[in-house]
């Protein structure tokens, strides 16, 4: 029986990650004139954890530099060395090389095993002494810095292992032949001394070829973890080699730390570190770590109004109170995402489910079936309440994202040579995990853009009366169905003449009676780009087309405000979630359709004398002074209508990507919250139509998709005209 | 139900199953046509669909079936063989090919067989409303006429416009 460690690996990567993101966060936090012994603590924990299981998992490379990066932490928050602005960077970097590493051995991206080799230089130097004289770094140092996949077992001798069984084992004995029955037979395992007592060491002799970090797996569960002790007495010296590659497998007593048994990382033993409260945090899977908690409790439903969760104030004393708070006794589990959809597609089916019974039953008396009625409405009450849980397993604080934005500020801030705070707000806001995922990438471009475009030099700053350290915010918050995100900076601000002129050079058709709206919507051009210079950053003008482009397909769009010297402003807009949508229900003939409530800006009953036709066809509406473009749904979807003439429907007035029409439709129906259903997994794509729901009788309805419909609008009008 | 009595039928009759594969036959106005069984997800009868806007004739739309949204077809209206009315009796094939789900209205089912590989002969090259392209070959049944469809292969060709032209 072997066992392939290899199916943990992915556990292995999404952990380590989460510790490598908590770390960076910290480190961008600390302050170093008074780093907070708390927070060195969890630093050091991040890296020794990231250590513990990349040893188990015979990724000796990134061991390796954990290990000489925890040497250095380690005398640090012993208060053994100041912390150095040099050691900050010196961490990040290691940061950089650790997750450079992860990603290679992951399959995407390599890494440079010289690079990791000079930054365990660099770091053995903070630390003060050569990596020889260091007795923790011994036993890896011989080892090269490049990645060595999982190394067989000592090849020859044995090995004796020593163990402390858990509290309360029922029947020792028994359990320890079990274990041993399992175990391959092949490993020639004994026993070499049996504990008289529960808590008397027990100790195994197994064979050259055994598995130590599979026997060593298994142990876990029965022995106290911190208890297992394993020692290659016969092992001859390459087999000794093979088992110091395992980073934590010790045979000399070490006055470093104990390099203690962490074979998954998740259960934590620094006896160095005061126990504390925060240290749960590194019990919950890893999971939600490097998330402070939010403060204010933000609500998932469609808020009226802005729920911005102002941080920023919050003084550094509460900032730290925050995790300990949000990490009493709280546990995690991961979960397959897959899992999490079918349930929520379920749920979705339940909610149809419940309509349907709901309107059955509305023809029946109520009086003479009291009881029916009254489960009807608890079964009503519970599905409500149970989409909306389960709706907020997928959704989670935007902090995610922003989070990675200190990093992004600090280091291009320096290449710059630019002095830029950043400010967070709202980072407790949530949205859905999928949205997470995808808007990560548009938003540092537009956080790129403004350090890189939008603030200026300290000296151009200062001549402008301006304060040298420019200033960039994102902010996120709740805004009916959609969460807006910006990114605001008060740096020079968008150039109208410039973009223009620019615009002129590319050969796209602008007029200097645009509005400062559309001026600003060139820069989503291709290939659009004003700065002077191309740099490293940006400059190539590949990118704010795709930011938009991706925004767009997410059901999102991308507003710029901008002043002259006063700074520019981004708000992207998305829906909530990408399952479910608030949307108006219409009539057009017998269909019913759905227009995404988000588009919608009024309905109205036209008169005779609001139409006005061009060359004799009735093909604009006239509302408060705007023409409006009319689009019949009728025609567009060739139904046999009701309604034959404008004024005998309603119009509801939308809009996308700024442009206003009226769509022409028999009549409103009602407002329902609508699970989107996917038209092409097992149709194609249809013209007009961007999804299909399930209404409560069973029937689907089509999705509108508003922006082709104005698209459309805005094609037929010259062609009608 | 019908077609699970005929499918134990069906067993028995043909003995093993290595003996040949088993199909579902079908009716189009005269003509009387096979498919794999194993394609089959199920039959069920007729409820009216959602309209498509600018599908052609022959989709009806689409229909809501247990959360899953499934495009319909008729295959009378497809190859302009018997009456396209739609009664109680009026059945839909549910089809489940690879990923997707396509339901097809048919006149009748009739019957489910056990056909050796051996008994199925080419289709000689012949004009008739289904493309030869999508007709696996020729069987005769008691005197009847098998045509044996690659059901697969004719729905998501480009001709019945159920795939998007790219991934066709």
């Amino acid at each position: 029986m072997s066992v392939d460690l290899s199916q943990f690996y992915q556990i292995f990567f999404e952990e380590a990650q989460e510790h490598l993101d908590s770390m960076e966060a910290l480190l961008l936090d600390i302050d170093v004139e008074q780093p907070d012994p708390e927070q060195l603590n969890a630093i050091f924990r991040a890296a020794h954890s990231i250590k513990g299981s990349a040893g188990t998992f015979g990724f000796t490379d990134l061991a390796e530099v954990t290990h000489v990066l925890e040497n250095l932490l380690d005398r640090v928050r012993k208060g053994e060395l100041a912390l150095r602005p040099d050691m900050i960077d010196a961490f990040l970097d290691a940061g950089d090389v650790l997750k450079d590493l992860l990603g290679a051995h992951r399959g995407n991206g390599s890494a440079d095993p010289a690079q990791a080799k000079a930054l365990c230089q660099r770091l053995a130097t903070l630390t003060g002494d050569t990596p020889a004289s260091s007795p923790g770094a011994m036993p890896t140092t011989h080892v090269s810095g490049e990645p060595v996949p999982a190394l067989p077992p000592a090849a020859t001798g044995w090995t004796d292992v020593s163990f402390v069984l858990e509290q309360g084992t029922q029947e020792p004995e028994a359990a320890i032949d079990n274990l041993i029955a399992e175990l391959d037979p092949g490993w020639q395992i004994s026993v070499v001394d049996r504990a008289a007592s529960p808590d008397a060491r027990w100790c195994l002799r197994v064979g050259a070829d055994a598995d130590l970090g599979l026997l060593r797996g298994m142990l876990e569960f029965l022995a106290r973890s911190d208890s297992i002790r394993v020692d290659p007495a016969g092992a001859s010296s390459s087999s000794s080699t093979d088992d110091d590659s395992f980073g934590f497998f010790d045979t000399t007593p070490d006055p470093a730390p104990p390099l203690p048994a962490d074979a998954w990382g998740l259960f934590e033993d620094t006896p160095a570190a005061p126990p504390s409260p925060a240290a749960a945090t590194d019990d919950s899977f890893g999971l939600f770590v490097d998330l402070p908690a939010p403060e204010v409790p933000v609500t998932v439903a469609p808020a009226p109004t802005p729920v911005p969760v102002e941080r920023r104030d919050a003084t550094r004393a509460d900032r730290r109170a925050t995790p300990r708070t949000g990490a009493s006794g709280e546990t995690s589990i991961r979960v397959d995402v897959d899992k999490v959809d079918q349930l929520i597609n379920l749920i979705g089916e339940l909610v149809i489910t419940q309509a349907m019974l709901a309107q059955s039953a509305s023809d029946i008396d109520p009086v003479k079936y009291a009881s029916l009625y009254n489960g009807l409405a608890q079964l009503e009450r519970n599905t409500r309440d149970m989409q909306e849980s389960v709706m907020s397993i997928r959704m989670m604080p935007i902090s995610m994202v922003f989070s990675r934005f200190p990093r992004v500020v600090r280091d291009l801030a320096q290449k710059l040579g630019k002095q830029i705070e950043l400010k967070t707000i709202g980072e407790g806001t949530e949205l859905d995990k999928g949205l997470i995922e995808r808007i990560s990438d548009p938003l540092t471009h537009l956080v790129r853009n403004s350090i890189d475009h939008g603030v200026e030099m300290p000296d151009d700053r200062v001549a402008k009366g301006k304060s040298a350290v420019g200033c960039i915010t994102l902010k996120a918050y709740h805004q009916g169905g959609n969460i807006v995100i910006e990114v605001s900076d008060d740096g020079a601000g968008l150039d109208r003449g410039r973009i223009l002129a620019k615009a002129r050079e590319k050969g796209i058709a602008v007029n200097d009676q645009m509005s400062d709206g559309e001026v600003w919507q060139l820069i989503f051009e291709p290939g659009f780009s004003t700065a002077e210079q191309v740099t490293e950053v940006s400059g190539r003008g590949v990118g704010m087309d795709v930011v938009k482009r991706n925004i767009g397909a997410m059901g999102g769009r991308v507003e710029i405000e901008s002043m002259k010297g006063l700074g520019t402003r981004m708000t992207v807009r998305l829906p909530l979630t990408l399952a479910i949508l608030d949307g108006m229900s219409v009539a057009a003939g017998k269909e019913t359709y759905i227009i995404p409530l988000g588009y919608v800006v009024e309905s109205l009953q036209v008169e005779r004398a609001m139409i006005r036709s061009i060359a004799g066809v009735e093909r604009l509406i006239q509302v408060r002074g705007e023409f409006l473009p009319v689009v019949a749904l009728y025609e567009v979807f060739g139904i046999a209508n009701t309604a034959l003439r404008l004024d005998q429907g309603i119009m509801v007035v939308v809009e996308a990507d700024g442009v206003k029409a009226a769509l022409f439709i028999d009549a409103l129906l009602g407002q329902h919250q609508v699970v989107i259903k996917s038209l092409e997994s097992n149709y194609r794509k249809v013209a007009g139509i961007s999804g299909a729901t399930i209404m409560g009788d069973g029937h689907v309805a089509l999705i509108l998709d508003v922006a082709a419909l104005v698209q459309m609008a805005r094609n037929a009008l010259p062609a009608a005209a | 139900m019908m077609v699970q009595e005929h499918a134990g039928q069906g067993d028995t009759a043909g003995g093993v199953r290595a003996d040949g594969d088993e199909y579902l036959t079908y009716t189009l106005g005269a003509e009387e046509y096979a498919i794999d069984i194993l394609k089959v997800q199920e039959i069920r009868g007729y409820e009216s669909p959602t309209t498509i806007a600018n599908a052609p004739a022959f989709l009806k739309g689409v229909i809501n079936l247990r959360g899953t949204i499934v495009p319909i077809v008729d295959l009378r209206i497809k190859f302009g063989v018997g009456n396209a009315d739609y009664t109680p009796f009026t059945v839909v094939i549910i089809l489940n090919l690879g990923s997707r789900v396509v339901g097809m209205v048919v006149d009748s089912v009739s019957d489910v067989t056990m056909l050796r590989q051996d008994s199925i002969r080419p289709a000689p090259e012949f004009s008739a409303s289904v493309d030869t392209r999508y007709i696996k070959g020729l069987c005769t049944l008691d005197e009847r006429m098998l045509i044996v469809v690659d059901i697969e292969r004719l729905m998501l060709s480009s001709e019945m416009a159920l795939v998007d032209e790219s991934l066709a």
